[in-house]
């Protein structure tokens, strides 16, 4: 039997648990799919050297193997979202013990300004900006992925990350702030 | 309009372009949580006869045991590896590849040829 399309989440899993009907997993999929991709893309970030379409596939392999523990305490995508955060930050984790935190081949291409020794400085200061923004704690540096990478709106970020549009702004203030604090004490210039 | 220090935070990060998510992430997902019904193996369903060739290498154990002059101790010990071993093979082939290498592995020692004693000095 198709399902509702107005059918809330909860009542989705509740009737797939029941069934088994794959339509009702597909449907689920199908909902969630662009804002499980955007978290995990932006905490994997530009330099994580994973695929953030296999790991999101993954994602939902694993939702699909724990639905039976959903209970319904808390809406089915607030369940999701933690779970598809907490898998992702592990395999980043895991990740970044085996690769370097910025490739050199990625900032190599930097815009060059005036001449070669003000390029190489730009190359420098470009490649230090990103590996203070790869150090940031996982909330804020995923925020500062969403906003200057993925060129999301506040708005857009709230919606991923289920918080209020307040909440997101004061994120990024505070990541700009930790930014700025680490630059100075590394003397790296640009973010006063 | 965004400060300078924003411009640079995004030159830092816009190296690479943001990935755009596929059009199979869907279906490659059902694909995966639908697991497709499991082959006949030998008994899980297949023919009876494919138990022929094990039910006559435990006959032929059970032969074997029974004529062997061992201690009482020895042979309660050969019949408990037999019981075990032969249902354990029997169902070797639905086992997952990565317990077969552990196998595998662990029995490599008992299955590599016997070592060479020093003969002794005439």
């Amino acid at each position: 039997m198709a399902p509702a399309p107005d059918a809330d989440d909860e009542a989705i899993v509740a009737e797939y648990l029941g069934s088994r009907d794959p339509d009702l997993f597909r449907l689920l999929v199908e909902r969630h799919q662009e804002r499980v991709f955007r978290l995990v893309a932006a905490i994997l970030g530009p330099f994580a050297d994973l695929d953030a379409e296999e790991l999101t596939q993954e994602v939902f392999v694993r939702v699909h193997e724990r639905l039976e523990t959903f209970r319904g305490e808390s809406r089915f995508s607030t369940w999701l979202h933690r779970l598809a955060y907490n898998r992702t930050i592990e395999r980043r984790r895991r990740a970044r013990l085996r690769f370097a935190h910025v490739p050199w081949g990625d900032l190599e291409e930097s815009p060059t300004p005036d001449g070669p020794y003000e390029a190489a400085l730009e190359s420098e200061r470009v490649r230090a900006v990103a590996r203070l923004v790869d150090e940031l704690p996982d909330v804020y540096r995923s925020v500062v992925h969403m906003h200057y990478w993925m060129d999301q709106s506040v708005d857009e970020i709230a919606e991923t990350l289920d918080v209020p549009a307040g909440t997101v702004k004061s994120y990024l203030a505070r990541a700009r702030g930790r930014l700025r604090d680490r630059a100075k004490a590394r003397n790296v210039q640009g973010l006063e | 309009m965004e400060d300078p220090a924003e411009q640079l935070i995004r030159r830092a990060l816009g190296r690479r372009p943001p990935p755009k998510l596929g059009p199979t992430l869907v279906d490659d997902v059902m694909r995966r949580v639908t697991v497709p019904p499991q082959s006949a193996a030998p008994g899980r369903g297949g023919p009876w006869w494919l138990a022929i060739p094990w039910l006559t290498a435990a006959g032929a154990s059970m032969v074997v045991l029974a004529h062997l002059e061992w201690s009482g101790t020895a042979r309660t010990v050969a019949w408990g590896l037999a019981l075990a071993v032969v249902p354990l093979a029997y169902s070797a082939t639905l086992w997952p590849g990565g317990a077969l290498r552990l196998l595998a592995l662990c029995s490599g020692g008992f299955l590599a040829a016997p070592r060479e004693e020093p003969r002794a000095p005439r």
